[in-house]
């Protein structure tokens, strides 16, 4: 496949053989190994009843991850495409007799139950689904218990969880991004995220339905409070972008069943003045008499929240008349397609990167384990200097940054994540060129055209006119003597950035004779 | 609870203390007029105040303002409340921004609402400055003598804001902790109602946005079941809508309003906060009534016995003249509750400069740590929040604790004084020989000081304990005079509705601390430093590092220490001469009493019949006027005793959470 995964590849062998000693390296380089060139792992992490859940079910599609009115996340779970329904389950430390390693993966109306009961949850490390579905063949998400639980303590909190769990990208979910949730990302910024980077989170305005009491024009309002996000000081060192989504209408919208529509065309047809009566409330619209009976009523409500019904039953009397056109734009207006897109654009489109760069940085940690671990024959004296290496940990470590300094992406990654937490400092042009070394750098998608900020269909000529417009620009900031160390390396990594763009465009064709 | 018998009456509460100062101007003593007055401009006013505190964006604003019956707190989608808003009664509405300029003094501006907005959500240009917002309402739960506080979002128990509002519990009578009925309680919010329910009577749980949720009486049940694991079972769960309660308003539609849950809400903290805090606020104003009375019969009283009996007379002025001269000596520095306070400020200056030293050097260390285990040139951003943070803390957790040291001093005092001026009334002619009936009930439920553990952690890991002795038998009530509600907090009552200000004391001038104004600048200036050194070497860049924190540290210790002590000495002053003024007053009573009881020996016996049945009518129409205020403040007693408070039963230091609070110290 892609030059970079087999360099990583030989990076993770040459590891296994130096680090053969230790079983516990070993089974984390395998994992690394095995998992190159597959799914993308995502995690959603965020409080409790953030809709994490929900959001994972509206992304593929199907309700297999369990939700509800409680706290219903209590383990992390990791979903992935596979040949049957199948839920394995993984401990923490060994296995005990009485552990099932399997639990039965049983169907109730159109979703799967996760009968976590027989479990002794405390020391379960994660539960993994298999589900056959073509919306995990690219992405394997991992469903993460809420960080401020009553109940359970979260896996961030866990030393060990990055090894057990590797992840590519994080998504995390707020209802609000106030002091508490910064606070937030920023403690776990350093924990999980360090494997992922600002570059590789994305922040979620969550249940963007409930912003401004569930009006019809919630995810609007919502919007505009994530357009507002996305230039905030405070969260730019934290993620790379936000967006909104209404995750339960999101849900709702890419697994709507015959029976919904049919209910919700029944109620859109009630004259407007004794409808509105009834979505006053969730009590009032449940206990109304008439149409339809409080038990679908209910169930209607807690399918589409007050909020979709709402919504739906607005688009309805508006001329949407079939259940695949509804089901569109609730998709739409939940700003679920949006998320989609941001997913595909900056995560998907540079799995390789993503993937090695989080298999190389576990290289790392080991590499360093390896160095401060004392050696056999029993526990080594304080010494002030470091002990130097053994010529085989060097030789790793030396192939680790070769691979590494070779790939520009993961260059790329890291110079984002920077730039993020420390914008360029360039006398008399600060954020405008802060945002064009992101956008050359690839945030908003690596693709030459998204790089460059121009449209998709724009032809190769004026890719490259552009291109090259920039590198004579960007060769100028490099050589202000006025810029410090960080920017002029921020520049480096544009400049080449943007030949690497130039080599890959095709050569014009030499005009005349 | 109207038509009960002995009931609550307020209008003959506030009969009966007019007509007591009507009497004292007529008896000649202006000072004991003076006194009631004040007495009863309180009993208009019982001022129990209700926090509304709460999560970012949960409802908290639009709650208060369903709360108040009208639109007072901006609700937005999105910005959030940035300053405190207090909605007290007043005779018209009207709206107050207050703050402090740069010489510390307090200002106060009237706005429209349009400016209220704008400060209030943190967008007017110059709203750096305002402290907080006041609200005048003349009608609603706030003409009932609630006061509302609307808090900024709680932002944990380590942020500078989740702390003013956590300060702020002691001196609430209530807290309503605001919750979404979208989720169940987080552990954040459990530790916030853990520690509102250690420090107040009340606390509720307010489940917002019932409307549109409708499966919020299982989350109900949700909560109720963590409050029960978390050892909260007396804290209630209301489900409300504030939405619905305001379109039911616009369309007056009461089934709807009921609905919305706000009533009910409403009506239990009326029945458990604003009418026994009345009925509190009532009999310690009743007391004072009755003890004035006393006081100022004691004179007609020596007067009818000299008219009556000349022999017993004599014998009489005897006793009264060695009162005299007991009452003349309280006012002596050599008095007892003189050296008390006196002993007791010393100690406590030195205790808390202690204190406050030993954790700035504990934060000053972490912090130097801290520097060590990383590079200040790319850590320093992070760094100079956190340790301002720290070092807030610190400052808050020494004046909380000094608030609390400082009650208890009071406390002690009163006690000391109560001892000695007891013994001197009770030797007053007519002077009731037992305590009424009653006051037991309300040693227990008083409600102004803080309930807060004995015993606190200091840094070091060691254990202070706060005396707090335990004599029978104090005439209690006799606090509330010289009570936050009154004497100490009377000077300053514009700013009584900053109740987020840390406990008690701090209200004097504790606030401008935690707002660190003073805390910011040192860093701020070794920030600059630390950036302008990034081309030069680690170890230079650390010493520069280390050098602004702990310069910072001795500014803070500096400005915080100068500000203790002038707090302290604050205290002495308010109290002593609070005190030397009760004194004074007893003195007089008893030194009338001396001269009358003289001039009836000299009457000549033409005369004295005359003079004896007018004294024997004024002492009728004394008794009459006492009679009345002894049954007026037995309505509210027993009023009190309905009320069933909780807390009441609950002896201090017996709560098994008390223990978690005194563990936690400075972490």
């Amino acid at each position: 496949m892609s030059r970079l995964l087999d360099e990583t590849r030989g990076v993770l062998d040459h590891a296994i053989t130096v680090l053969a000693g230790d079983p516990h390296a070993v089974a984390t380089l395998t994992a690394h190994r095995a998992r190159l060139g597959g799914p993308l792992r995502v995690a959603l992490a965020g409080s409790i009843k953030t809709g994490k859940s929900t959001l994972l079910n509206a992304l593929v599609g199907e309700q297999i991850a369990p939700t509800g009115v409680g706290e219903c996340t209590r383990v992390t779970t990791h979903y992935a495409d596979g040949p049957s329904p199948r839920i394995g389950v993984t401990y923490r430390g060994t296995r005990r007799d009485a552990d099932p390693v399997e639990l039965p993966a049983l169907h109730r109306r159109g979703s799967l139950v996760i009968e976590t009961e027989r479990l002794d949850l405390a020391r379960v490390a994660a539960l993994h689904v298999d589900w056959p579905t073509q919306h995990l063949r690219d992405v394997t998400l991992i469903d993460t218990p809420g960080v401020d639980s009553a109940v359970t303590r979260s896996v961030w909190g866990q030393p060990d969880a990055d090894d057990s769990t590797p992840i590519d990208a994080v998504v995390h979910l707020v209802r609000h991004l106030h002091e508490p949730d910064v606070a937030f990302l920023e403690s776990y910024g350093d924990r999980v995220a360090e494997n992922v980077g600002a570059a590789g989170t994305l922040v979620v305005l969550s249940r963007a339905d409930e912003v401004g009491g569930g009006r019809v024009d919630a995810v609007m309002a919502a919007q505009q409070v994530a357009r507002r996000y996305r230039t905030d000081p405070a969260l730019r060192p934290w993620c790379a972008t936000t967006t909104t989504v209404a995750g339960l209408v999101a849900e709702t919208a890419r697994t709507l069943r015959g029976v919904e529509f049919t209910a919700l065309r029944t109620l859109a047809r009630l004259d407007r003045a004794e409808l509105d009566a009834q979505l006053l409330t969730a009590d009032r619209f449940v206990a109304a008499s008439g149409v339809l009976p409080s038990g679908t009523r209910l169930a209607l409500l807690d399918r589409f929240g007050l909020f979709g019904v709402r919504l739906a039953t607005s688009l309805l009397r508006r001329g949407v008349d079939d259940s695949a056109a509804l089901a569109a734009e609730l998709a739409r207006r939940s700003g679920l397609d949006e998320l989609r897109d941001i997913l595909a654009t900056r995560f998907l489109a540079r799995r390789d990167v993503f993937q090695a760069r989080s298999a190389l940085l576990a290289v790392d940690r080991l590499l360093a384990r390896a160095r401060n671990a004392p050696t056999a024959g029993g526990p080594s004296r304080p010494s002030p200097v470091p002990r130097p290496a053994p010529a085989g940990l060097a030789a790793l470590a030396e192939d680790v940054e070769r691979v590494r300094a070779g790939a520009h992406g993961i260059v790329e990654l890291d110079t984002l994540t920077r730039l993020r937490r420390r914008p360029l400092d360039v006398p008399g042009r600060g954020a405008g060129l802060s945002a064009e070394a992101e956008r050359l750098l690839g945030d908003q998608g690596p693709s030459a055209s998204a790089r460059l900020g121009v449209a998709e269909e724009t032809g190769a000529g004026e890719l490259r006119a552009v291109a090259l417009a920039a590198l004579g620009r960007w060769r100028g900031h490099a050589e202000n003597p006025l810029a410090d160390p960080d920017t002029v390396e921020t520049v480096q990594v544009v400049l080449r950035s943007l030949e690497g763009m130039l080599a890959e465009l095709p050569r014009p064709v030499p005009v005349g004779v | 609870m109207e038509g009960q018998r002995p009931g609550p009456d307020r209008d003959e509460a506030r009969a009966v203390t007019a007509l007591a100062v009507r009497a004292a101007s007529a008896y000649g003593r202006p000072d004991l007029a003076a006194d009631l007055g004040a007495a009863a401009d309180r009993l208009a006013d019982p001022g129990a105040r209700v926090l509304v505190v709460g999560d970012f964006k949960q409802g908290k604003s639009s709650l208060v303002s369903e709360l108040a019956g009208a639109a007072v707190c901006p609700v937005h989608d999105d910005v959030a409340t940035r300053l405190p808003t207090v909605v007290r009664h007043g005779p018209e509405p009207a709206a107050v921004l207050v703050g402090t300029d740069d010489e510390g003094t307090e200002v106060r501006r009237r706005v429209g609402t349009t400016e209220l907005t704008a400060a209030v959500t943190g967008r007017a240009v110059d709203g750096a400055g305002w402290r907080h917002a006041e609200v005048e309402l003349p009608d609603g739960l706030v003409g009932d003598g609630l006061v509302l506080v609307d808090t900024p979002g709680e932002g944990g128990p380590r942020s500078a804001r989740g702390l003013a509002v956590r300060a702020g519990f002691p001196a609430a009578h209530a807290v309503v902790v605001v919750t979404d009925a979208s989720r169940e309680l987080t552990a954040p919010e459990l530790d916030l109602l853990r520690a509102a329910d250690r420090q107040c009577a009340t606390v509720v749980v307010a489940l917002t946005r019932i409307d549109l949720h409708p499966r919020w009486r299982e989350v109900r049940d949700l909560d109720l079941h963590h409050l029960r694991a978390h050892d909260l079972p007396q804290v209630r769960v209301v489900g409300v809508s504030a939405s619905l309660a305001a379109h039911a308003r616009r369309t007056g539609d009461d089934a709807l309003l009921a609905e919305s849950g706000v009533p009910a809400l409403a009506g239990l903290l009326r029945a458990e906060v604003a009418d026994p805090a009345g009925a509190r606020h009532a009999v310690a104003v009743l007391d004072q009534v009755a003890e004035a009375v006393t006081e100022f019969s004691a004179a007609l009283e020596a007067e009818r016995v000299g008219l009556e009996d000349p022999e017993r007379a004599a014998g009489m002025a005897a006793e009264l003249t060695a009162a005299r001269d007991r009452a003349a000596e309280l006012r002596e520095r050599s008095a007892r509750w003189q050296q008390t306070l006196a002993d007791g400020v010393t100690d406590l200056v030195s205790d808390i400069d202690w204190d406050l030293r030993d954790r700035i050097r504990h934060v000053v260390r972490a912090g130097e740590e801290a520097l060590d285990a990383a590079d200040p040139a790319s850590s320093w951003d992070t760094f100079a929040p956190w340790f301002t943070e720290e070092i807030s803390e610190a400052v808050t957790t020494t004046f909380i604790w000094a608030g609390e040291r400082t009650w208890r001093l009071a406390e002690r005092v009163a006690e000391h004084f109560a001892l000695s001026g007891d013994s001197v009334r009770s030797q007053l002619p007519g002077a009731p020989s037992v305590v009424p009936p009653g006051a037991q009930a309300l040693v227990a439920g008083r409600p102004e000081p803080p309930e807060s553990p004995l015993e606190q952690t200091m840094p070091g890991g060691m254990v202070v304990r706060a005396e707090l002795p335990d004599v029978p038998g104090i005439d209690l009530p006799e606090l509330e005079k010289i009570g936050w509600a009154n004497g100490l907090v009377v000077g300053m009552r514009g700013s009584y509705g900053g109740v987020l200000m840390v406990g008690m004391v701090t209200t004097l001038s504790g606030l401008a601390l935690i707002n660190p104004f003073s805390v910011g600048a040192g860093v701020l200036l070794g920030s600059k430093t630390i950036h302008d050194e990034r081309k030069r070497a680690l170890q230079r860049r650390r010493a520069e590092a280390k050098q602004a924190v702990r310069r910072h540290g001795d500014e803070v210790l500096h400005l915080a220490g100068k500000r203790s002590r002038d707090l302290l000495r604050d205290v002495q002053r308010t109290l002593r001469d609070h005190f030397t003024a009760q004194a004074e007053s007893l003195a007089r009573s008893v030194s009338e009493a001396v001269t009358a009881a003289a001039a009836a020996q000299e009457i000549e016996s033409g005369r004295r019949e005359r003079r004896l049945r007018d004294v024997q009518a004024e002492l009728a129409r004394v008794e009459l006027l006492a009679g009345r205020v002894a049954t007026c403040r037995a309505g509210f007693v027993a009023a009190l005793q309905r009320a069933g408070n909780p807390r009441a039963t609950r002896a201090p230091g017996s709560s098994p959470h008390d223990r978690a609070l005194t563990g936690s110290g400075v972490a």
